[in-house]
């Protein structure tokens, strides 16, 4: 399960760098952009805790990720509702962990993940997390 | 396929038909599931999943009936439910379950039932969330964590009102 925490650990860098840059650019969204942002760097702390439990090597963040434009509202809540589809994504994987401790963490992430989506006024899906069939 | 097999596998023992298992397969929503989950061999489920499963399905079939009742009762909330039955029927769907018969008494008022829905929502998700931790097949709790994760943005959705 390696893996699957430095890949949740490279998405919440991600997240964090992407929600500090969507709180800038647009004011109406910029208090929801700052609660996520919380939300991503209290999950990037833990993963971080983790891993150094586990004396695993951290991946550190890049130094700027591509971002979907983002220049109103509606750009920002499509931007935000990306990155939260992805970390719904990769904490699915850390789902299936067998210790109870990683498995709670990545379950409560996943749904919180999920409960973004909708904040963002993203549709429910059945299964989030799990990509859909192409149509 | 791992989630594939433990989900359809550990469905076929808590004794569902085999008409629900290919309306399953038909409608691929599992292939999806097993796709995003992976492939490792596990051809024996647990029993204590089997258990967990079988109420699971129980629980979600009550759902189903409860969100359907709430549209019958209240026409004007049917079209904001539509994206709930659907997703409701995939949950039953993957976990092997039928929607139950018997549908539960709605409130007269619409906003008071679409507050009862909500409230069903979430105790479903934080239900199918401790069930995800239970488990004891890696596929099987990632299945339940995104039912989960599902259910508590369909509370978020019918917590907002009639759309």
């Amino acid at each position: 399960m390696t893996d699957a925490l430095l890949a949740c650990l490279d998405l919440e860098h991600e997240a964090v760098w992407r929600y500090s840059y969507l709180g800038a650019r647009v004011d109406d969204t910029a208090d929801e952009a700052r609660r996520s942002y919380n939300a991503h760097r209290a999950a990037r702390d833990t993963l971080l805790a983790r891993l150094a439990e586990k004396a695993i090597e951290p991946r550190s963040p890049a130094f700027s990720y591509a971002v979907p434009p983002a220049d109103d509202a509606h750009g920002v809540r499509a931007a935000a509702r990306e990155i939260e589809q992805r970390c719904a994504t990769a904490y699915l994987a850390l789902a299936g962990d067998t210790t109870a401790a990683a498995r709670e963490f990545a379950v409560e992430e996943l749904r919180r993940a999920a409960r973004a989506v909708t904040t963002w006024d993203g549709e429910p899906v059945a299964f989030p997390g799990i990509p859909r069939r192409p149509r | 396929m791992i989630s594939r097999r433990a989900v359809l596998g550990t469905g076929a023992t808590v004794g569902v038909g085999a008409a629900c298992l290919v309306v399953a397969e038909a409608t691929g929503s599992l292939d999806d599931i097993a796709r995003a989950v992976g492939v490792r061999p596990h051809p024996e489920p647990a029993a204590s999943d089997t258990t967990l499963l079988t109420r699971v399905a129980q629980r979600q079939g009550e759902l189903l009936a409860l969100v359907d009742a709430t549209g019958r009762r209240h026409r004007d909330l049917a079209p904001g439910l539509a994206s709930a039955l659907t997703a409701g029927k995939a949950h039953l769907e993957a976990v092997g379950g039928a929607r139950q018969p018997h549908a539960p008494d709605i409130d007269d008022d619409p906003s008071t039932a679409l507050a009862t829905l909500a409230d069903a929502y979430r105790d479903a998700a934080d239900e199918r969330a401790s069930d995800a931790i239970a488990a004891v097949s890696p596929d099987l709790a990632r299945v339940l964590a995104s039912m989960a994760a599902g259910l508590d943005q369909l509370a978020a959705t019918a917590a907002q009102g009639p759309a």
